[in-house]
């Protein structure tokens, strides 16, 4: 039981790092840095502020990724688990789509009294991030539940 | 099953991490090129178009930096109207010239109407990341331009009469009537004014007398040129004995 336990609980966190938090982490760095650099090449007087607070995210994800994954060593509730699971990656999806703002980015500096409006479109991570990372996971997930599914009934 | 599965899981995360790898060096590359500001972009010129009324807008454009900008291409949004130029590939240190032709209905939005008027360029940095930059409120590179011509003084034991001349020159094909407004410290005088398209009107301002002291810390002389109660092209030039 306790074995079980520690082995869901070090699968869930390995999940989450692996397929969340480090494409986030890597996501919202690149859209940070994109952000802060903007303000200093115009050296505008913007102040610049960190808007995304993905710590909070992380936590909620690194612990609901845990709860899954002991759900998913369990027997009785393996099914359930992996179901979860996707429920958690099309949440993430849908977190990441926030925060990228759609994947594009607009933000406005004024250079010799001049604003500037300057959007880049990094819709490219989002389409990485979907299609090689939460497609893939939902495919192999899906295939992992339904041999357990069938063998139920 | 679950080794098929771990194969397309695994694939699919390598593929997402050389994706990421690249994106982010293409930033660092063209935050480092916004930072040593190696996209330049400027109204070289603008010309009528007698046959269709219009104006011509020539920008010049060019890249420092070490990438390609694929797809380049200048526009102006007046409104939810954008007229874009032809694109073009840019390389390393290379400069080109695009047009972007206005119609005469968009341009009187403009001067008439409370339409705002944007430039700016987009691409496709490597042909990776798309970027648009656009310039708000770029007043002083169309339309109506105000530039001095000969300033001339007399001075008396505690005053000097200050003359001035100024240029108007209408960069549109429009017919303009509007109100200059002329400001010295406390005197101001308001005349009316008819532009003709595409050309420039010498105005004549009123002699000024001004305490020679004031003028020995030098004096703001104002021009402003009014449309429908719209300040649409305006010039201040410190007079200084």
């Amino acid at each position: 039981m306790g074995k079980s336990i520690i082995k869901g609980v070090l699968k869930g966190l390995g999940t989450s790092i692996v397929t969340i938090i480090i494409p986030l982490w890597l996501i919202s760095s690149i859209g940070g840095y994109f952000e802060k650099s903007l303000y200093e090449s115009f050296k505008t007087e913007y102040v610049f502020t960190v808007e995304y607070n993905v710590e909070a995210y992380f936590a909620t994800i690194i612990f609901l990724s845990i709860i899954i994954g002991v759900l998913e060593e369990s027997r009785v509730w393996k099914v359930l688990g992996k179901s979860l699971r996707l429920a958690l990656f099309i949440i993430s999806f849908l977190l990441i789509y926030t925060l990228l703002e759609s994947g594009i980015f607009s933000r406005t500096v004024i250079v010799d009294n001049v604003a500037v409006e300057v959007t880049i479109d990094l819709r490219l991570i989002l389409y990485a991030y979907g299609f090689l990372i939460v497609l893939p996971t939902v495919i192999a997930t899906l295939m992992e539940i339904f041999p357990l599914s069938s063998l139920k009934k | 099953m679950k080794g098929i599965s771990s194969l397309i899981k695994l694939l699919g995360y390598a593929l997402a991490l050389l994706i990421f790898l690249v994106l982010l060096i293409e930033i660092f590359s063209l935050t480092s090129d916004l930072g040593q500001g190696n996209f330049k972009a400027k109204i070289a010129n603008i010309e009528c178009i007698p046959e269709n009324d219009g104006l011509k807008f020539n920008i010049e454009v060019s890249y420092n930096g070490q990438r390609v900008l694929k797809n380049f291409k200048a526009f102006l949004k007046i409104k939810n109207i954008t007229l874009k130029s032809h694109s073009i590939n840019l390389g390393h240190n290379e400069t080109a010239n695009l047009t972007i032709k206005v119609p005469l209905e968009y341009l009187g939005n403009v001067i008439y109407g409370n339409s705002s008027l944007l430039l700016g360029f987009e691409f496709n940095y490597d042909g990776i990341i798309p970027l648009k930059i656009a310039f708000r409120d770029f007043k002083d590179a169309y339309g109506i331009k105000i530039e001095p011509l000969k300033v001339g003084y007399t001075a008396y034991n505690s005053e000097c009469s200050v003359t001035m001349n100024a240029t108007i020159i209408n960069y549109l094909p429009l017919e303009i009537h509007g109100k200059v407004v002329f400001t010295v410290l406390n005197y101001s005088k308001t005349s009316n004014i008819t532009l003709m398209p595409c050309n420039t009107t010498v105005l004549n301002l009123p002699l000024v007398n001004v305490p020679k002291e004031d003028l020995e810390k030098g004096v703001a002389f104002s021009i402003n040129l009014l449309v429908k109660g719209k300040v649409v092209s305006s010039r201040t030039i410190i007079i200084k004995i």
